[in-house]
């Protein structure tokens, strides 16, 4: 890459960035993103701010046990049908063990409010990349740009400025969940969240790259902005879907969940440092992917 | 089909372009002199935006070869910020103001901020948009976003600048501005125009071609081209009897000759022989003749029009 | 000439402050409704089924409604009542600012929403430094909230938007 084609690519980024905010979907990205992060840390914490949660040991056990489930489905253990019987059995001694790391050692409710933002981030990232390349694609803007740039840059630094956006969200909202979390559990020490939160946002990032990709690849893909939404969105909540539904059928077909980082995402959380890398380095793989595929299909796509 | 000498910024040979089983181009040959006013003319569907839109590179050759620049293909990174298109119906983002746009695109040739700034400044006054050049492209009128579409075709140094219909929907006195710009660019750039205005482009153009349903149906010198079609009309303060309208058709160089009687008046239209040279010679004849049968002849005027050749050649089906 | 070139963003962030607005609004009613208990409470006229009730949880203080109403007369009726002031003050900056965001205008828009928002923030850090940390509990997120929104506000109408209100 040479130092104009890097500049175009960050004059794109930019461009992008500031054009989502003063579009509006930048806006009610970040604040919607933030509030949904926001409310699924309340929804943990309200039991124990209600009262509602008598013995904390008690909470931790069953936490620590609907963790260790929903890590075993994640990991294809076999049909959640199964899990508890599995779970029982100790055989499942490094999820068990997993989820007590996750929920012992570590401030349970950050866990979870990880665990949980993970599975909703992927459907609300397009809110913020969708129009990324199909607004400008359908109203012809592109058309004044594209004797200026090449079409590999102008993909690129526009899924830099969607990123950017989502890691600008993910870096308000964590550091508002910890703030939000020390005021009302002070159990947990700052240093302790704060190098959970630390984690769990580096997670969050790492997780956030593929998802991005895959946006702003639909977004290449499809002639309307709206199309270019729903078709995200189903992409994203379909794969598990068909994954899930598959596997009762023939558990093989249960690994159609790598097709997105749904099969691996988790491990972003592992207690063992280097599966979190590896995890890192799958999504980063998966968001390569998607980015190139989108540049691939804008490069050919008529303007 | 234009085979006199120069160089040349735009070379197409044998270009067709399909959408779904229509055929849009079938089969067209091109070449632009460097440093011309190209003026591209035809009906309504005949093809023309489908042209630039492939020499621009915004869609992809199917058959055919277009050298740009050299012997580029479009779209080639080396033409970036050297070709410049106005686009047709091609939107500005609705959210930034025209100003940052063209400061954008500006910067994107690589050059800074502040230099783009002041380009893009004077970009807009010669447009006469620099009034408005803090709100955003949903304001502009339908003219304004033309000229506005002018101003980012003339920023920076294209060598190659592509103006699709520039001055529809513009008022004369914006439609002027428009033509002395695309003037002004002669000295430094090569212009392709395309327009539905026939009798404004002959005034700017040095070279035309005549594109119907996907073919060039004539391409020259703007005088090559109308020349197949001269004419002279001439109007006399009485009708004229059919012994005097027998006297003009037989001067040596005439083709033929249609008399109309008007309203106290006659008019005679002249079809002239096709040479340049020829036909001047025929014009003196035939004021000679004028003045020796001592015929009250009151206007004259060379009916020799591009849009003349136009609807002859394309069968009549009126401006693009 | 189309009527207005107000960015999209401008719309969603004026749809945002009226939603806050109403927040607020409610927010500063509570208040209010909270000094009257408390003054009722001080004056030995307060029900005795609001008097009762305990939460017991780990991290929940397990507060009776009289321990709640005695740190609260401890706070004082006035501090409540600035608050609830401050809380419809800024219900109400926000709520003209939607005005002024959706006209692109300069005071009722950049300025009333600037003035809204510092109140918005003001009400939720006084509450956090005057209130005892039990107090807070059933209050944190929508004190997070009136943090985190009003600094995305000031920053939208301070940087992004801030050349388009100018009218």
């Amino acid at each position: 890459m040479t130092a104009p084609q890097i500049r175009q690519v960050l004059l794109h980024a930019g461009h992008n960035l500031r054009h989502s905010m003063r579009s509006g979907n930048g806006v009610t990205f970040v604040v919607f993103s933030t509030f949904v992060g926001l409310g699924l840390a309340n929804l943990l914490l309200e039991p124990l701010e209600l009262g509602l949660i008598e013995d904390l040991e008690e909470f931790q056990k069953n936490l620590a046990r609907g963790i260790g489930m929903a890590l075993a489905m994640a990991s294809l253990r076999g049909p959640a049908s199964t899990l508890g019987q599995l779970f029982d059995q100790g055989q499942l001694i490094d999820i068990s063990q997993w989820a007590q790391f996750l929920v012992v050692q570590q401030p349970m409710i950050l866990s979870a409010t990880f665990l949980l933002f993970g599975l909703v981030m992927p459907l609300l990232i397009p809110l913020g990349s969708f129009a990324t390349i199909a607004v400008d694609a359908e109203s012809g803007a592109f058309r004044h740009l594209l004797t200026r740039t090449r079409r590999w840059t102008l993909v690129f630094g526009r899924f830099l400025g969607a990123l950017l956006l989502t890691a600008l969200v993910l870096c308000a909202l964590v550091a508002t969940v910890v703030i939000y979390i020390r005021v009302q559990i002070p159990i947990y020490t700052w240093e302790a969240l704060i190098s959970w939160g630390g984690r769990g946002l580096l997670a969050l990032l790492a997780l956030s790259i593929p998802y991005v990709a895959l946006s702003v690849l639909v977004s290449a893909s499809v002639k309307s902005p709206r199309t270019a939404l729903l078709a995200s969105v189903i992409v994203v909540a379909g794969v598990p879907l068909i994954a899930f539904s598959a596997q009762n059928a023939w558990e093989p077909l249960g690994k159609l969940l790598y097709l997105l980082p749904w099969a691996y995402s988790h491990q972003l959380l592992h207690p063992d440092l280097a599966n979190g890398v590896l995890a890192a380095l799958a999504c980063f793989g998966h968001g390569v992917v998607f980015l190139l595929a989108a540049i691939w299909v804008f490069e050919r796509r008529d303007l | 089909m234009n085979n006199s000498g120069g160089e040349r910024v735009l070379r197409v040979s044998g270009l067709c372009h399909r959408y779904g089983d229509r055929f849009a181009l079938g089969g067209v040959d091109l070449e632009v002199p460097r440093n011309s006013i190209f003026g591209l003319v035809g009906p309504n569907g005949a093809g023309k935006t489908t042209l630039f839109s492939l020499i621009a590179g915004y869609i992809g050759v199917q058959e055919g070869t277009i050298e740009v620049l050299g012997g580029h293909r479009p779209g080639h990174p080396s033409l970036l910020g050297r070709v410049s298109i106005l686009p047709q119906d091609a939107a500005f983002e609705r959210n930034v103001t025209i100003f940052d746009q063209l400061v954008f695109m500006r910067q994107l040739d690589g050059i800074n901020r502040l230099a783009a700034r002041k380009e893009a400044a004077a970009a807009l006054c010669a447009v006469d948009l620099e009034e408005i050049s803090a709100r955003g492209a949903v304001v502009l009128s339908h003219g304004m976003v033309k000229r506005l579409g002018v101003a980012q075709a003339i920023l920076g140094q294209p060598e190659l600048v592509l103006l699709d219909e520039p001055t529809s929907g513009l008022d004369p006195a914006n439609a002027r501005r428009v033509r002395d710009l695309i003037r002004g660019l002669k000295s430094r750039a090569t212009v392709i125009v395309s327009s539905h205005n026939l009798l404004e482009l002959e005034g700017i153009v040095d070279e035309v071609a005549i594109i119907d349903h996907g073919r060039i149906l004539a391409c020259g010198h703007i005088d090559e081209v109308t020349r197949l079609d001269r004419r002279l009309v001439l109007r006399f303060g009485r009708d004229l009897t059919a012994d005097e309208v027998q006297i003009l058709s037989v001067i040596e160089g005439v083709e033929g000759v249609e008399a109309d009687d008007l309203e106290e008046c006659g008019e005679v239209t002249i079809a002239l022989a096709a040479s340049v040279g020829e036909s001047a010679a025929t014009v003196q004849r035939i004021l000679r003749s004028v003045v020796d049968e001592e015929l009250p002849l009151r206007e004259m005027r060379e009916g020799s029009s591009l849009e003349d050749a136009f609807l002859r050649i394309t069968g009549g089906k009126g401006g693009s | 000439m189309a009527a207005s070139d107000r960015p999209g963003g401008l719309t969603a962030l004026a749809l945002f402050n009226l939603a806050f607005a109403i927040g607020e609004l409610f927010e500063g009613i509570g208040r209010l409704v909270q000094r009257y208990n408390t003054l009722r409470y001080i004056e030995g006229d307060l029900p005795g089924w609001m008097l009762g009730g305990r939460n017991r949880g780990p991290f929940d203080s397990g507060l009776s409604g009289e321990e709640r109403f005695q740190m609260l007369s401890d706070v004082g009726p006035d501090t409540l009542l600035f608050l609830g002031v401050l809380s419809l003050g800024a219900a109400l900056l926000l709520a003209l600012s939607v005005r002024g965001l959706l006209n692109s205008r300069r005071l009722m828009g950049r300025w009333l929403a600037t003035l809204g928002a510092a109140a918005m923030i003001t009400a939720a850090l006084l509450t956090v430094s005057w209130f005892p940390g039990v107090l807070l509990h059933d209050s944190g997120l929508a004190l997070v909230r009136g943090i985190f929104y009003p600094l995305l506000l000031l920053a939208m109408v301070h940087t992004t938007f801030a050349k388009d209100l100018v009218r």
